[in-house]
């Protein structure tokens, strides 16, 4: 990304007055593919070259303390000098006016790292399209089926240097997407499902639709048969990263520093030891090697045994804490073995929910809930689909008794236990 | 604003729509240029940003081949660039076709409609934010903020604006359109904490136009901290079927949620909309009359979709029964109806889908207090926070902040929190039992597909009365 372009960028932002900067150039391309059952709707592909700039002043308070401004600009990729040069200027001008605690850019980092090795040298629609072709493959029961499925595969190039000499770069593939599974066997009903993948995993989604798609069979002969009442829950796969990332959010740097989070490092802040469940070990993954202020990123312990070890954040936060800055993160690792076996997880009375219509944690309350679209009553020996009521749990209540399963589980965002089981939660049941 | 880049393209537009109606059946070329800035003065600091959801200047050719529809979406455009973007075009095309799975048929899609059409139109700015300025505006947020600071027992208080102002322009062999759209948001967040747990009040704000919104924003911080610091003292409730009074927010939210988008018809397309057996027929009160689209002036106001369709005034329910619903211009072509100019991209890097734009309950005759007078025991639901949507079932699932209870008539004080709204659609439509009269829109979020395409869209009506379950 050497061109005459990007030099005449940074001889503008050398010369501007900026206290510091920080340019990111992101290449994208994409293919996109949609489908209505097995026939081809729309097809799609992208490529644009964006850059983006943060500029950084120098300032200082009504106390005369050391202050840093920051704003940032996107420059198109045929702007003319002019243009640019106006841009960044008033840019430089309105980082004047964001006014905050100083803080340095993160240390010069230098570094390259390659495409993931299952896409490198793979036509972005040849990916797209191996991905459709796995649900399709899935697709072959007569009690539900594929309604509809969109699959995106894309790449970006992604170049972050700074004033300071960063200078890093890598190329990040990875196929995603989302797809209907109808049934009919007696009511008409469907379930929604998305994946991501960082590598190229036919296989891991056709198992995934596959499981879906007699989900969604389930659900057309659940009944709307839940009583109200407190429920020990089972919670799987994205809903429990879900509850997990309580956990993330409050270890955030941005959270502590205003404190929203009182949290510090070495606190039992899950309070299990005590209590009658697992204490967690939580990790947290990279996805992408370099943050967007070039910091290198690594795996990064988060709970030991229900204590916190670490912060995570960008850089302003992490300084003002005086913690090293991390980048930011999503993927979460959970290192505890299971304690329930598969008998275990599920025995009587119990409901485990595997669809709600959107799951959602609020991370300064610990509520968390949701409609249900497809649950599991295990009752009287009897296995029972239900659907609708809500869920309306709240974490803190029972942060102590969490038991996790032995089974695993793998996403893009998510790596641990596949299954976690929830005393004591609250359900406004459909009768 | 000046949006000088398009009109600097503007032949090389031109060039590419010919060109690509020479080699394909139907061609069109939507470029957009956008502006946008953000301000917040939050504990965590002072911030003004330029990126924004859905934000990009950039362009996306629309093409028919024989297969079907297909499209490409770039930034760089010149009278130079024409023929290598006609020939990235047709090798994506390519790569396309060796792709696709075997067995996969094209959906049949006729042409979209491409009636003759010339238009150039904005919408209203009274104080144009970039004049007005960063510091005016972050002193205005800041003093927001201050005001809620110094109320005891609040934490913490976060006031955000945002802007967007884009130009839009459409270009097919027979269409010249050219629109642009400002809207302004603005939000007031108050935090209260208590041990770990902290609770917080939310109070949204919007206008189609500019900083004129800051206006309605020094009026509500005071009740954003009072609702937080209620909140510390609300109680779970006790899951059942309640009489409910909604504000027009949360009637907004059951417009938009419930039932708006089990009536966006690409959804008849992919039989995923429940709605399409119920046109004709009653599924709400004959109090209910529900639109969609740019009759009002508010944040997703606009004269023309992304498809180049002119955008129109839906009447989805008239007083309780379904005439249809809106419609993006490839679902129209395969249901062999008329486009509604519903079709909507998040942003030139995205597909069209129907989506919802301004839509609202009409207003009825009483007034909210009439409404709180009928209620022996029951709840008003105020402040709504996350709602998804369920087409195909009909299912509910909304969340508001809190209810507050009301017995014999009238308000006790008692709060219980959160709230999540269940059951089914219908059955809640159909027990609307009082319609207030006055209606309000908010335009402040943003609306998904799934769980991604998000555009700005605005909702709401009057304060309702009916029996929804609760959880």
């Amino acid at each position: 990304m050497k061109d005459d372009r990007t030099d005449k960028i940074f001889e503008i932002l050398d010369t501007c007055g900026a206290d510091d900067y920080l340019l990111t150039d992101v290449q994208t391309e994409s293919a996109e593919l949609f489908f209505v059952r097995h026939r081809l709707d729309t097809r799609r592909s992208k490529k644009t070259n964006k850059t983006f700039v943060r500029l950084y002043c120098a300032g200082t308070n009504d106390q005369g303390e050391r202050m840093r401004g920051m704003t940032d600009v996107e420059l198109l990729p045929d702007t003319d000098e002019e243009t640019l040069r106006r841009k960044i200027a008033e840019a430089l001008r309105a980082s004047e006016y964001a006014l905050n605690p100083f803080y340095p850019l993160p240390d010069a980092s230098t570094g390259r790292e390659e495409e993931q090795k299952d896409f490198r040298g793979m036509d972005l629609f040849a990916a797209a399209g191996g991905m459709a072709g796995a649900l399709f493959e899935a697709d072959t029961g007569t009690d539900s089926f594929l309604n509809s499925a969109e699959v995106f595969a894309t790449r970006r190039t992604v170049r972050i240097r700074s004033s300071k000499g960063t200078d890093v770069r890598y190329v990040r593939t990875g196929v995603s997407g989302e797809y209907v599974v109808q049934s009919k066997v007696k009511e008409d009903v469907e379930m929604f499902r998305e994946f991501s993948f960082d590598s190229y995993c036919p296989s891991e989604l056709r198992r995934q639709a596959q499981q879906a798609l007699a989900y969604a069979a389930d659900r057309s002969v659940a009944q709307r048969a839940l009583p109200t009442g407190t429920y020990r829950l089972i919670l799987s796969g994205e809903e429990l990263a879900t509850v997990l990332s309580y956990y993330v959010r409050r270890a955030g740097a941005s959270m502590r520093y205003v404190k929203y989070s009182t949290w510090e490092i070495g606190d039992d802040v899950q309070r299990a030891r005590d209590g009658q469940g697992q204490a967690l070990c939580l990790n947290l993954v990279p996805s992408v090697p370099y943050s967007d202020e070039g910091i290198s990123m690594k795996e990064l312990p988060l709970l030991q045994d229900g204590r916190l070890r670490n912060y995570w954040g960008p850089q302003n936060y992490s300084y003002y804490l005086g913690v090293p800055a991390t980048g930011s993160y999503s993927k979460i690792r959970c290192l505890n073995e299971g304690a329930l076996s598969e008998s275990e997880l599920r025995r009587e009375p119990c409901l485990e929910v595997v669809s709600f219509s959107d799951f959602q944690m609020d991370e300064f309350s610990g509520h968390f809930g949701g409609e249900i679209r497809l649950g599991y009553l295990y009752r009287d020996g009897k296995k029972i689909p239900v659907c609708g009521g809500s869920v309306n749990g709240n974490l803190l209540q029972i942060q102590d008794r969490i038991l996790l399963s032995t089974s695993g589980y793998v996403s893009s965002d998510y790596e641990g236990p596949e299954c976690g089981s929830f005393p004591d939660v609250a359900v406004a049941g459909t009768m | 604003m000046d949006f000088t880049y398009l009109e600097s393209r503007y032949d090389a537009m031109k060039t590419l729509v010919r060109r690509l109606n020479e080699t394909y059946r139907y061609a069109s070329l939507l470029g957009v240029e956008d502006d946008s800035r953000n301000w917040s003065v939050t504990g965590a600091g002072v911030n003004i940003g330029s990126r924004g959801v859905g934000v990009g200047t950039g362009f996306v050719a629309r093409v028919f081949d024989d297969t079907g529809c297909a499209e490409y979406s770039f930034n760089e455009l010149s009278q130079d660039r024409v023929e290598p973007i006609l020939q990235e075009i047709a090798s994506r095309l390519e790569q396309a076709k060796a792709a696709i799975p075997s067995g996969i048929e094209p959906l049949p899609t006729p042409l979209p409609a491409d009636e003759p059409c010339r238009l150039k139109k904005q919408t209203p700015c009274l104080i144009d934010p970039r004049v007005l300025g960063d510091q005016a505006i972050l002193d205005r947020l800041g003093g927001v903020r201050q005001r809620g600071l110094a109320i005891p027992g609040i934490l913490d208080v976060s006031v955000r604006a945002a802007y967007r102002s884009c130009r839009k322009i459409f270009l097919s062999r027979e269409r010249e359109l050219d629109q642009t759209l400002t809207w302004m948001t603005g939000a007031v967040v108050a935090m209260a904490a208590r041990g770990e747990e902290i609770k917080d009040a939310y109070i949204p704000f919007s206008n189609l136009g500019g900083a004129e919104v800051l206006e309605k924003m020094d009026t509500g911080v005071e009740e954003a901290c009072r609702v937080a610091l209620e909140l510390l003292d609300s109680e779970p409730i006790p899951p059942g079927v309640y009489d409910c009074v909604c504000t027009p927010d949360v009637t907004g939210m059951i417009v938009h949620e419930a039932f708006g988008h089990g009536v966006e018809m690409d959804m008849f397309v992919k039989d995923r909309a429940q709605a399409r057996e119920f046109v004709g027929q009653y599924v709400a009160s004959p109090l209910v009359t529900m639109h969609d689209g740019s009759a009002v002036r508010e944040a997703a106001t606009f004269f023309f979709d992304d498809e180049g369709t002119l955008s129109s005034d839906t009447v989805v329910i008239d007083k309780g029964i379904l005439k249809g619903g809106f419609c993006d211009a490839l679902s129209a072509a395969r249901l062999g109806v008329v486009p509604t100019g519903n079709g909507r991209r998040e942003s030139y890097e995205r597909k069209v889908y129907t989506r919802m734009t301004n839509t609202y309950f009409e207003g009825g005759t009483a007034t909210p207090e009439e409404l709180i007078a009928q209620v022996k025991d029951g709840l008003l639901l105020e402040m709504p926070t996350s709602g998804m949507e369920d087409p195909k079932n009909w299912g509910i699932q909304m969340m508001v902040s809190h209810a507050r209870q009301i017995k014999d008539g009238k308000l006790t004080g008692k709060i219980y929190s959160p709230i999540v709204m269940t059951g089914y659609v219908p059955d809640l439509l159909k027990s609307i039992r009082g319609m207030g009269r006055d209606i309000a829109l908010s335009g402040s979020g943003y609306c998904g597909k799934g769980h991604k395409e998000w555009v700005k869209v605005s909702d709401g009506g009057p304060y309702i009365l009916a029996k929804i379950r609760l959880g």
